[in-house]
């Protein structure tokens, strides 16, 4: 029962209470214009609401703020409903760009209808299981209220940061072809060195020049082989502050970097894991290709910042999920606790390099600059820049990235993204 | 919308001229001021939501209705403009909550089922209240109960089933 039907039984009640206290029938009189209205918005109510619902979503996987377009077919497989509403769920990070989720029609049995609307939203993965119906009388008295399933899902990406090619250069590399120099001699682009002549070169690589020079000796040209790499990437989920604002953003910057570094490091056919460290741990297997990439935007799209104090410090992190001598990119604001599992990273044989937004740059910008604020700035940095080298001394490689500035630049940039080292087994 | 507008406009003259007949026929001038009284209340309470301005304006109605059939006046007036305020109101409803949700393709099928079933309302009214104020029947008391007992089963019934 509506409000306006409480309304009028009200109006009826009063009606009937003043003609019983002034004694006159005439009254009641007054009463039989609402109790007609009750009763045929009472007849004409709905028993049943019969509906089928499909649900279609124009591109199943959109990155964030990305226009898409939801369409929901309904069709009456019933009676004849004079007045139906039917509601979508609009999530609260949704924005609605065009068209409406609600929508007031008449609808005649086999009849169908279609609300359509598009919509953008943040990253994250939006799922709906129904749509609300509810069907009433003509003068919306006696609602009728049914959720008809309609199921869908949309996958909506972190956006990511424009990154093009990284020549990245780890210590190790798996034997598989790729795009990766090894420093060592084989089938590669690059020239590598030369050697002695053995039987069975070709004689394509012979180095005619060098022969020249050498009586009754051959040289033959040596490439450096092309290969790929295993790489880990950690994303660290923890809520380490009261600073809810401070480290969402962060936290989103981060999501935004590894997107880009997974999607660039997968094209290149490297081999990706991922461990999401937060509230919960979510781990993706090593994997490459599409496959794995569009793993990879599920996860990020999924996490989320957590507080559980069970995951308070990362030595409860899974070390072992990457394989040993993995390159190790983390993205972490790095707490003053962290430092042995890093040693202990380090120690596994990993090469592990941290991407690290830096919270005090990040809110130095939206402080007041006064006396005291600077000071604490100062103070902060400092703190910092300790935590950083402790770290440094460990053998990790560090990229202090202050979010103002591309992160593009940074990793163009930063010497520490192409590591030249090799360490001779 | 427009016959929506049009027909919610003439019920709501219909009703103020048949109060204020049914008032000044019989001397009571004063029920202008009321009138006064009740557009000042629809300007005020418009302003905050409509459908409150509305629902005052019938409670209103309904009072100076009863007042005026307390002291006698012509019953069949206060009736006709009792039904017309309610046929009034039931529009503003419609056009302020269905209307305006529902989308331009929808309005004339969504207006056309309106307009029959309150149609059917002011009519079956008109019939019931006026056979009501004249038609002089005599029943026992034995009948009277039993209608009595069948309106009270009937409700219960209703009400038994809206509830599931």
């Amino acid at each position: 029962m509506s409000n306006k039907a409480l309304f009028v039984v009200l109006v009826i009640c009063g009606m009937v209470l003043s003609a019983l206290i002034v004694r006159n029938g005439k009254l009641l009189l007054l009463a039989i214009p609402f109790l007609v209205y009750l009763m045929i918005g009472l007849l004409q109510a709905p028993s049943e609401i019969t509906l089928l619902a499909h649900r279609t979503i124009d591109k199943p996987s959109v990155l964030a703020q990305e226009p898409t377009k939801a369409r929901i077919m309904v069709s009456n497989q019933g009676k004849n409903l004079v007045n139906l509403c039917l509601t979508d769920t609009l999530f609260p990070s949704m924005t609605l760009l065009d068209g409406q989720f609600q929508q007031r029609i008449s609808l005649m049995p086999g009849a169908a209808t279609e609300l359509s609307y598009v919509f953008k939203a943040i990253r994250g993965v939006y799922a709906w299981d129904t749509i609300r119906a509810g069907a009433s009388d003509p003068f919306s008295l006696f609602e009728l209220e049914r959720k008809i399933p309609a199921t869908a899902e949309v996958l909506v990406k972190p956006m990511p940061m424009k990154l093009r090619h990284i020549p990245l250069r780890p210590q190790y590399t798996l034997h598989a072809a790729g795009p990766i120099s090894a420093r060592l001699a084989g089938s590669g682009t690059d020239f590598f060195g030369i050697r002695e002549y053995r039987s069975g070169d070709s004689l394509r690589r012979i180095n005619w020049r060098l022969a020249a020079r050498h009586r009754r000796k051959l040289f033959t040209n040596e490439y450096e082989r092309e290969e790929i790499a295993d790489f880990g990437l950690i994303l660290d989920a923890r809520k380490l502050t009261k600073e809810d604002g401070l480290e969402e953003a962060l936290f989103e910057y981060s999501i935004s970097a590894i997107a880009s570094l997974s999607e660039i490091i997968l094209k290149e056919g490297n081999r990706v894991a991922l461990l999401i460290y937060g509230e919960s741990v979510t781990s993706l297997f090593p994997g490459y290709g599409k496959k794995q990439l569009n793993l990879v935007s599920r996860n990020l799209a999924r996490a989320t910042l957590g507080l559980n104090l069970s995951f308070r410090y990362l030595e409860y992190f899974p070390a072992r999920l990457f394989p040993s001598r993995s390159i190790i990119v983390m993205f972490s604001i790095v707490d003053s606790h962290d430092l042995e599992t890093y040693a202990r990273l380090r120690s596994f044989g990993y090469e592990v390099l941290l991407v690290s937004p830096d919270p005090v740059e990040y809110a130095a910008r939206n402080l007041p600059p006064t006396e005291i604020n600077s000071l604490a700035i100062r103070a902060a940095q400092v703190e910092r820049a300790i935590q950083l080298k402790q770290l440094m001394r460990l053998g990790v490689q560090v990229v202090d990235w202050q979010v103002s500035e591309p992160f593009e630049r940074i990793v163009r940039t930063n010497p520490r993204f192409l590591n030249h080292r090799r360490n001779i087994d | 919308m427009k016959i929506h507008s049009m027909a919610n406009n003439i019920c709501l003259l219909i009703s103020i001229i048949c109060l204020s007949a049914g008032y000044i026929l019989n001397g009571y001038w004063l029920i202008l001021s009321a009138f006064l009284v009740m557009a000042l209340l629809w300007l005020v309470v418009k302003k905050r939501s409509i459908l409150w301005a509305a629902s005052s304006l019938l409670l209103a109605y309904v009072f100076l209705a009863s007042m005026g059939i307390l002291i006698h006046l012509s019953v069949p007036l206060m009736i006709v403009g009792c039904i017309l305020a309610l046929a009034s109101w039931e529009m503003t409803h419609f056009s302020q909550g269905v209307l305006a949700n529902a989308i331009p393709s929808a309005r004339a099928s969504l207006e056309k089922y309106h307009l029959q079933a309150l149609s059917i309302v002011v009519g079956a009214s008109l019939l019931l209240s006026l056979v009501g104020a004249y038609a002089n029947l005599q029943l026992s008391f034995g009948f009277v109960v039993i209608i009595f007992l069948f309106a009270l089963g009937s409700l219960t019934k209703g009400i038994q089933y809206f509830l599931k």
